[in-house]
């Protein structure tokens, strides 16, 4: 932005220069044909050269000013500017500002994740080291601390991928590649990769799909996909039952992963898409949810929680993703014409509410 | 049962040599890529179990070279970076399978014997107190042959072979009706149903996974792959 001041005023002061060349030029042109005095044209127009100049400097100080001000700070202050040089240069003090703003934002937000994340990760560290002391003293029994210890593992490790899906999250997240995404090759896909999980918990699956293609990028929406079922495996009883529903709505386009895992308190839905939160008396991490929020607003999309209601009870919950229906954005294959839902448990997922 | 451990991590050298050694294995233990080829040089190995950030020459390169060599020993990857791990499973890297770190040592020794048996060509496939025995294409349930249908037989086939993995529904008919068009989709849906009734107490079970297809699940708990 400094670089770019510096320049504007460079080149406005040339631009002034030349005016004055042309004007002194033409003056003394048509005063050399039309006057019997031609040398006083010319010196009329040399004697005025000085005090343009002197004006085009005094109408670019401002601007010099602020180049000044900008130049002369650290790469990281990011203040407000609250001294504007000049009414005319307001807009751009503004901008500087808002930029300002959001890079502060971003930069405090990153602290309160990483703070966040460094509790979360030396907290197992710590229980570890705890727990294997204990054993070699003799003051904690191996039988009972090692199962313990292979569990405070698993959710070290469980952090950790989570960790790391939030950093490729971010990166693909600019780096996208978009392309028409087969919504429901993907979903069989993921659904597949997560059969084992399904197979130790011996849950009933299904998947709704209706044929949809999606101009998006496919690991991303994978992995909200990956995140939304894991969420609601490990919330499922063994012998439970869930499912991926993916649908066209009138104006949007909806991907839906149920469960029937019971409902969430309504003061604990919205703190959920925070990093760092999960459901009371849940084994996750509390980043899947965020990762998954973010993944869904960098492709315009929405992701809500919504209590499944059956028979007037709480049964399960709904996430669920909508993406709009720009004409651009999506292709329905047109050899496969789109159907009615048969699934029973969807017209039941229409009537969910709110928790 | 010789195993070449090549893996740069001391403690994890350490701790995994013990237990190889103890399930019957005899691990020799090199922390480096060049090491790793002289051992492959002068002694034969039934597996090798490859760590692919090593020092020096890396496991990828490792795996290059052992192609270039001419060297077909089962190898089984270890690797922190999953993505990798499914490229190196690929034809042109030439490893048979791989595990993505943290893993369950229980699962690497049953990865291992797998990758052994199958490198012996004695494959078989086995889901609770079910095996399907290659030789005479028969299935066993706790070592004596089960009383099965042929068709019933040819869906619990498709389904054994591909073990932790869901069989679609056009691959089952495939399967058990071969290039036969006549049959109705549902009759997969109906040999499903006894299939289910005469794996009972056999430790398998028959999972449907709608709109995908059917899983078949060792109810005793040997299950591999965990995505999560």
């Amino acid at each position: 932005m400094t670089q770019t001041n510096g320049k504007a005023a460079q080149s406005m002061r040339k631009q002034l220069l030349l005016m004055f060349v042309i004007c002194a030029g033409l003056g003394g042109a048509i005063g050399a044909i039309g006057s019997k005095t031609p040398w006083l044209a010319v010196c009329m127009a040399l004697a005025g050269a000085p005090a343009l100049w002197w004006l085009a400097g005094h109408c670019l100080r401002p601007l010099q000013e602020l180049t000044t001000t900008v130049a002369s700070r650290q790469p990281q202050e990011t203040t407000p500017l609250e001294h504007t040089p000049a009414v005319e240069l307001e807009p751009i003090v503004r901008a500087l500002n808002v930029q300002w703003q959001q890079q502060r934002d971003a930069l405090e937000q990153q602290q309160r994740f990483i703070a966040e994340a460094s509790h979360q990760l030396r907290t197992p560290l710590a229980v570890l080291k705890t727990q294997v002391q204990g054993v070699t003293s003799g003051e904690l029994p191996a039988s009972d601390t090692l199962p313990k210890m292979l569990r405070t593992l698993d959710r070290a490790s469980h952090l950790a991928n989570q960790l790391l899906s939030q950093a490729k999250v971010e990166q693909k997240v600019r780096q996208a590649q978009w392309s028409l995404v087969d919504m429901h090759h993907l979903a069989s896909d993921v659904l597949v990769e997560f059969a084992p999980l399904i197979a130790r918990k011996q849950l009933e699956v299904s998947l709704d799909a209706e044929p949809v293609r999606l101009m998006s990028d496919s690991w991303l929406v994978g992995e909200m996909l990956r995140n939304l079922l894991a969420n609601a495996i490990r919330q499922s009883a063994t012998g439970a039952s869930l499912g991926v529903v993916i649908r066209h709505l009138p104006d949007e386009l909806e991907l839906l992963v149920w469960d029937n895992a019971g409902g969430l308190d309504e003061t604990v839905r919205e703190r959920l898409f925070q990093p760092f939160e999960s459901a009371s008396g849940g084994t996750g991490v509390g980043l899947g949810l965020s990762i998954c929020k973010q993944i869904a607003v960098s492709m315009h999309a929405t992701l809500d929680l919504y209590n499944r209601i059956q028979q007037g009870a709480v049964v399960g919950v709904d996430a669920v993703v909508r993406w709009p229906r720009p004409a651009h954005a999506m292709a329905q294959d047109p050899a496969v014409p789109a159907r009615s839902m048969p699934h029973a448990a969807l017209s039941e997922a229409t009537l969910r509410m709110p928790a | 049962m010789d195993v070449l451990l090549v893996e740069d991590d001391l403690d994890l050298v350490d701790a995994l040599g013990r237990v190889l050694a103890s399930r019957g294995f005899k691990p020799v233990c090199c922390g480096d890529g060049h090491e790793a080829l002289a051992w492959m040089r002068k002694r034969s190995f039934d597996a090798v179990i490859l760590d692919l950030s090593l020092p020096g020459l890396d496991g990828l390169d490792v795996l290059q070279r052992m192609r270039d060599l001419g060297l077909r020993l089962p190898v089984l990857v270890v690797t922190a970076r999953a993505s990798i791990g499914e490229r190196v499973t690929g034809l042109t890297l030439g490893a048979d399978d791989y595990l993505t770190k943290p893993f369950d040592t229980e699962e690497l020794v049953a990865r291992l014997r797998a990758l052994m048996r199958r490198s012996q060509g004695i494959e078989d496939f086995r889901c609770g107190h079910l095996q399907l025995d290659m030789n005479q294409g028969l299935f066993l349930r706790s070592g004596r042959p089960l009383d099965i249908a042929p068709r019933e037989g040819a869906m619990l086939r498709a389904l054994i072979t591909k073990p932790g993995r869901p069989v679609s529904k056009d691959d089952l008919y495939q399967a058990i009706f071969g290039d036969d068009a006549s049959h109705q989709s549902d009759a997969i849906d109906l040999l499903a149903h006894r299939l289910r009734k005469r794996l009972a107490g056999s430790g398998a079970a028959l999972l449907t996974m709608r709109g995908i297809g059917y899983l078949l699940v060792d109810e005793l708990g040997h299950d591999s792959k965990d995505p999560a």
